[in-house]
């Protein structure tokens, strides 16, 4: 097991920034890792429009992407926000996919991040009656969830 | 500002020992010279600079709490 919790207080510490890890929560399905920080100084963990938790999140990505075998995509995460909105967007799928079945067309979602189109098709991806499909530019890229038999 | 951008650069090479972090004070700004390995050089810019703006990003969130303009170079 990587030691990311311990590589990211290093990181806050020699920034200067009063942040910490709090807890991992992996959501093994979809491979996915959520690391919740806390702290003081979440506005500049965050920055402007998350450009600095982003940039972080792209850092540990790619240092601990490095060896293959336990692969999993970090999430770096404040108060919990993604993975509310991890659970907030698998209601969302489940709920559209239905309604693409029963009126027997396609149902075109709003534009979304990366992160939240992937949520989706992770979603549906065993879903018999389903399939989704990305459209469009970024950033206005947009899942449709399509009924198999239509 | 120096070692973090040094730990930061040293995660993402091959060739850690060879990363070093100059650092020319100004009276409002602090520019960072990092060097790395020639084959590294890569590695701390990415695909289209995605790393390197990363790593602009971390570093001047840091300068803000010290109240400077902090610049970034790669230098080869």
């Amino acid at each position: 097991m990587l030691d990311i919790s311990g590589t990211l207080d290093k990181i806050f510490e020699e920034m200067g920034i009063n942040a910490k890890v709090k807890s991992i929560n992996s959501v093994d399905k979809d491979n996915l890792m959520f690391v919740n920080i806390d702290g003081e100084d979440m506005g500049l963990i965050i920055g402007n429009r998350g450009q600095t938790l982003n940039a972080l999140q792209l850092i540990i990505n790619i240092i601990f992407g490095k060896n293959p075998e336990e692969r999993k995509q970090v999430i770096l995460d404040v108060d919990e926000y993604k993975q509310k909105k991890r659970q907030k967007l698998e209601d969302l799928a489940e709920k559209m996919a239905k309604e693409a079945v029963e009126k027997n067309k396609p149902v075109v979602l709003r534009p979304m991040s990366s992160f939240e189109r992937k949520i989706i098709h992770l979603t549906l991806q065993n879903n018999e009656a389903v399939e989704t499909i990305s459209s469009g530019e970024e950033p206005f890229r947009k899942v449709s969830i399509i009924p198999k038999n239509m | 500002m120096k070692e973090l951008l040094e730990t930061l650069a040293k995660a993402l090479v091959d060739k850690p020992e060879e990363v070093n972090v100059s650092v020319v004070e100004g009276d409002k700004s602090v520019i960072l010279q990092l060097h790395v390995a020639q084959d590294d050089i890569g590695k701390v810019i990415g695909k289209q600079g995605r790393i390197a703006k990363a790593l602009r990003v971390i570093v001047k969130a840091s300068a803000t709490k010290s109240g400077k303009k902090a610049i970034v170079e790669i230098v080869d």
